[in-house]
């Protein structure tokens, strides 16, 4: 049986099982509250330096839809627990058999908690800690805006994107650390903020 | 002109690469400015115009300017076009308050970086380069591009993923040259020391993390997580105030404390010393973390310079008096091109060419609403 891939973005270590399993549950596209049915589903276990350690799962559901979702909290301070119930990524079908996902961020707003918002390359390129772009192509995923990649879009057209194979589950992965785990680390979108002096 | 400067990047995390990539991009900075000034003001003001300016005002403030000043000296033009209302400066670059406020901000992040930190990093060089890119994209100055390199060459060093070979690590690790070349070492040997003391509070934490746990719960009180019992008595001075100096940085998580009382935990994933339980170490003048505000001093009021309102109108009564007292230290300390800050623990700083000072310590009522969070 092959090896676990393990690799890190910015201070978040994903350790990506070799096979896929056999999952039942509820596909994200489907809603919450619509009917179990089987899928396919990769874990991975993401863990940050300030102590998260969770399991994800990338599964493609027998309706054809596929999605990343929150499996296991298993350790980790209080802010992530909001992974638990927010920052499902739903993976599109695109033309090429691939699938597309939006890069949008989890951000804090007036509400006090995070939720996804539209975020730039910028951004996104800060939460990785490395140019966004070249960390996701170097996991083989196709970048550019959502309307390139998948070119019936009719919302967020001209937001961030990646496009994937459907066995390039590591920058799916990534994609997860980089939108969902890291702007919580860094209190993305909260008032004030410090810098470090020394 | 027609010559082209070449910006250097640094190769890695090092005192000497950062500022030579720090004086490289201020240069060519420097030089692009100076450039555009003389194609932008030569025609109308003539070619002596930069040394009859400097002669102008050295007779209106012969304190502050000398006499020798160079055109290409960011130091020198950013005050200008920042202080000097009638200045030609404004006549180059759009006249308005934001391009103002980023010109300000380049110059405060230059004095509190090279003064602060004893080991100043990529880190902060990647803020003065975002300051630079940002001037450059209002002035569409072509340093905004090098600027973009910076960040991009900083934003490789810091994940490890430059320099990328083997062989180039070697290369700049001087190995293979140094062998038998009889050159002098290039390492200036430290002694150890025994018993290392703290590093400033804000600083990375030192030494293997501590087993004892510390929670601050939803009533502002911090308590051990093994035992439930809270750690109010053991507290020098106000408990809630400590607690907001541990937290306002915003670890995530639970905190620990070692047998000395320092207290640490996990500020953007970086483990931190973040305090004390009990009295703060004499002799530190900048506690914590810098909070990412901006201030001056104008007409003797000290201001937030992206909202514009004036400390002493932002305070209730109770904290006025405070107020007042650090506003006029702040107004007698201020001198053109001088940068006021404040930490987490309320420290207000004045920073300048010459060094850096705390002027006061302010408090979350004294200082403007929500700064001191």
């Amino acid at each position: 049986m092959d090896e676990d891939v393990e690799f890190n973005v910015g201070l978040v270590a994903i350790t990506m099982r070799a096979e896929d399993v056999d999952f039942r549950g509820v596909s994200v596209s489907a809603g919450r509250g619509a009917a179990e049915q089987d899928g396919k589903l990769r874990e991975a276990v993401v863990e940050s330096s300030d102590g998260l350690r969770m399991t994800i799962g990338c599964t493609f559901w027998a309706d054809g839809s596929a999605d990343v979702q929150p499996l296991d909290f298993l350790a980790g301070p209080d802010a992530y627990r909001r992974l638990e119930v927010a920052g499902r990524m739903t993976l599109n079908p695109a033309e090429d058999e691939g699938r597309v996902a939006l890069l949008r961020a989890l951000k804090y707003g007036d509400r006090g908690y995070p939720t996804l918002a539209s975020v730039s390359w910028e951004e996104l390129s800060d939460f990785a800690g490395t140019d966004a772009v070249e960390l996701l192509e170097s996991h083989g995923a196709r970048t550019g805006e959502y309307g390139a990649l998948k070119a019936d879009a009719t919302r967020y057209r001209e937001h961030p994107a990646f496009a994937v194979a459907q066995d390039g589950l590591a920058a799916v992965f990534a994609a997860f650390a980089v939108t969902r785990v890291l702007p919580i680390m860094k209190g993305f979108g909260r008032d004030g903020g410090v810098e470090a002096l020394y | 002109m027609g010559e082209a400067f070449a910006v250097e990047y640094p190769e890695r995390n090092t005192y000497g690469e950062v500022m030579k990539g720090y004086f490289s991009l201020m240069r060519g900075f420097g030089l692009e400015f100076a450039s555009r000034c003389e194609r932008v003001l030569g025609p109308s003001l003539g070619a002596g115009w930069f040394d009859e300016y400097v002669a102008t005002r050295n007779q209106q403030d012969p304190k502050r300017i000398q006499r020798r000043q160079t055109p290409s000296d960011p130091s020198f033009f950013l005050k200008e076009l920042i202080y000097t209302e009638w200045s030609p400066y404004r006549q180059v670059v759009p006249d308005d308050v934001a391009l103002r406020v980023v010109s300000k901000k380049i110059v405060d992040t230059r004095n509190t970086w090279l003064h602060f930190s004893d080991e100043p990093s990529v880190v902060q060089l990647r803020d003065a380069a975002a300051l630079i890119r940002d001037f450059g994209a209002r002035t569409s100055m072509t340093v905004e591009a090098p600027a973009v390199r910076m960040i991009k060459r900083i934003d490789r060093i810091r994940t490890g993923q430059y320099p990328s070979s083997p062989q180039d690590q070697e290369l700049l690790a001087g190995k293979s040259a140094d062998q038998d070349s009889g050159e002098p070492p290039v390492e200036i040997p430290l002694d150890p020391v025994d018993q290392e003391p703290r590093p400033p509070i804000g600083s990375l934490w030192r030494g293997p993390i501590p087993e004892r746990r510390i929670r601050v719960t939803r009533t502002r009180d911090v308590v051990d997580v093994d035992t439930g019992a809270s750690l109010r008595s053991a507290v020098a001075g106000d408990p809630r105030e400590k607690v907001r100096q541990w937290t306002s940085a915003r670890p995530l998580g639970d905190l620990w404390v070692d047998a000395d009382g320092a207290v640490g935990g996990f500020v953007e994933g970086q483990e931190r010393l973040l305090g004390y339980v009990g009295e703060d170490p004499a002799g530190e003048t900048a506690r914590g973390f810098l909070v990412r505000r901006f201030y001056d001093v104008r007409d003797g009021r000290l201001v937030d310079i992206d909202s514009g309102s004036a400390l002493v109108d932002s305070v209730s009564e109770e904290g006025a008096e405070l107020a007042r007292s650090i506003e006029s230290a702040a107004a007698e300390a201020m001198e053109p091109g001088g940068t006021i800050r404040i930490t987490n623990y309320g420290d207000v700083l004045y920073i300048d060419e010459v060094g850096m000072s705390r002027i006061g310590v302010a408090t979350p009522r004294s200082w403007f609403p929500g700064h001191l969070a």
